[in-house]
């Protein structure tokens, strides 16, 4: 589903990326973890074509898209749902899901999706009215995951939904997650929390300062002592 | 006291009101949606005052007529703003930009000057003729500026917050970041928000006329008033400059009669300093 091959990405004259090399499989859940500035979230707006690489390329399904632009790298099915949520504030939940949906011409398509992807999130369908800016954090974070899903994206990059949260969020996020995955989603994890992710993901890659250093089955990379020492605290 | 001189007032001051409204609505939209505050606002107001004086004089066009090819000359011109003036230099400070637009609106009016010279030109108007409701004197160009104008900004409002492409400007305006990773094409959206910005700038230039000349000049006062009513209001809050626009035409007016005619042009500048006071972020201004 998505191939991403040596990608070196610079912010100015600083480089964050080196060489970073990350496969997912359709329908796989698969997660990258790392300490803060690790590079994870440059990783995604790269793939999302916020951020242009230097050298690398992306491929989806089998097409390039590291030379696109963001909304042409949605209309071929990427969300994503960023680290500081993003939110449009003073809009209202349903208006929020309404602009995810913004490409679905028909209404009956539409209310199809927003029932939908309400199912996941009863919590959300209660506050429809509300403006998005006087959400909880958690609900937020529904409502930025909810507003990605709204474009029916085939592969989803999810950087750190657990920020913040409480642990209790926290499980009904995770619980979500898997059921969508389950649901044939591809899913590309970023997290800090790296319990959380790897108790979610079949494969997990392990960055330090740009450069992924471990990868494999959850089960092997939680074996390794690098994660073990540094992330599990073990 | 005198209810027709009153009356008189009021409407004198709902005619520059409406001018401010349109005006300030404009300049509010592209603070809004874009952060950025376009200097060359007056000019474009200036411009559309001015062309529509070469194409009825020059060309021979009608007022209807000639209005509406400015505007949609000038609307169709906000695009070249928006990708020679701002968008090449969105990346940097905000600064870069509002020098930028400077640099437009004094290339605009000092070239208006070589085109047209100083002098100011009237412009053959459709109708004027005067109406005597009561005691107070209204004019038929009055009324039509009044009309257009309102209905513009409410059709901006309509737009804004029932279309999808309103509700996609709004959303980018909120969070440029958000808009771009749901796919929203912002590009698409700021050329947008300025090609509707320079059309109702011009839409203000042709419609001033019905009250007073066209000149090279009367863009920079504009543009001083234009961002009153908008600080006032709160940057980028469209609905606010509408209210403000008119609270400060009908008041500046009174103000001039029963005051002081020559501290009249201080009066806005007060309320602005006054309201920056008070509350930095407008009246209807979120922090």
């Amino acid at each position: 589903m998505l191939e991403i091959d040596s990608l070196n990405v610079s912010y100015g004259r600083v480089q964050v990326l080196f060489d970073v090399s990350i496969s997912l499989g359709e329908g796989e859940l698969v997660t990258v973890i790392g300490a803060n500035g690790a590079g994870k979230t440059t990783l995604l707006l790269t793939v999302s074509g916020v951020l242009r690489p230097q050298t690398g390329t992306i491929t989806l399904a089998g097409e390039r898209i590291d030379n696109l632009r963001p909304h042409e790298i949605v209309g071929l099915g990427v969300g994503h749902v960023p680290q500081g949520k993003e939110l449009f504030p003073a809009m209202t939940v349903l208006e929020n899901l309404e602009m995810g949906a913004h490409r679905v011409k028909a209404d009956k398509e539409y209310r199809e999706r927003l029932e939908r992807v309400l199912g996941y999130f009863p919590r959300l369908s209660e506050r429809v009215r509300q403006r998005a800016g006087t959400l909880s954090g958690g609900e937020q974070q529904m409502l930025a995951i909810a507003r990605a899903l709204m474009a029916a994206p085939r592969l989803l990059l999810l950087d750190e939904p657990s920020a913040g949260l409480a642990p209790i969020i926290v499980d009904q996020l995770a619980e979500i997650i898997l059921d969508l995955n389950r649901a044939g989603l591809t899913v590309l994890l970023v997290e800090q929390n790296a319990f959380l992710a790897l108790e979610l993901a079949r494969r997990a890659y392990v960055m330090e300062s740009g450069i992924v250093v471990e990868s494999g089955e959850t089960g092997s990379v939680l074996e390794s002592d690098l994660v073990r020492r540094a992330y599990l605290g073990l | 006291m005198n209810w027709d001189i009153v009356f008189q007032q009021l409407w004198n001051g709902l005619l520059n009101g409406s001018i401010y409204v349109i005006f300030a609505a404009g300049l509010s939209l592209v603070f809004g949606v874009m952060r950025v505050i376009n200097m060359a606002h007056g000019e474009l107001t200036m411009l559309g005052a001015m062309l529509l004086f070469t194409v009825t004089s020059g060309l021979g066009l009608g007022y209807f007529t000639g209005a509406a090819l400015v505007v949609i000359l000038m609307a169709l011109a906000g695009f070249l703003v928006n990708r020679v003036t701002v968008r090449p230099f969105l990346g940097h400070s905000e600064l870069v930009v509002i020098l930028s637009t400077v640099a437009l609106s004094f290339m605009l009016l000092n070239g208006s000057l070589v085109v047209w010279g100083s002098e100011p030109k009237g412009v053959d108007e459709p109708f004027n003729e005067i109406v005597k409701v009561g005691g107070v004197y209204v004019t038929t160009a009055g009324m039509l500026l009044v009309g257009v104008c309102f209905t513009a900004v409410l059709g901006l409002y309509l737009m804004l917050t029932h279309t999808k492409l309103g509700k996609k400007t709004r959303a980018t305006g909120q969070n440029l970041l958000g808009a771009r990773l749901i796919g929203i094409n912002t590009t698409a959206v700021y050329d947008t928000t300025l090609i509707v910005a320079s059309g109702l700038a011009a839409l203000a230039g042709v419609l001033i006329v019905l009250v007073s000349a066209a000149s090279p000049n009367l863009g920079q006062p504009l543009l001083i008033t234009g961002f009153a009513v908008v600080i006032v209001a709160g940057m980028g809050n469209v609905a606010g400059a509408v209210a403000v626009g008119l609270f400060l035409g009908v008041t500046e007016a009174l103000f001039g009669q029963f005051i002081s005619t020559y501290y009249r042009q201080g009066y806005l500048y007060v309320v602005m300093i006054i309201v920056l006071l008070l509350r930095p972020q407008g009246l209807f201004g979120r922090r």
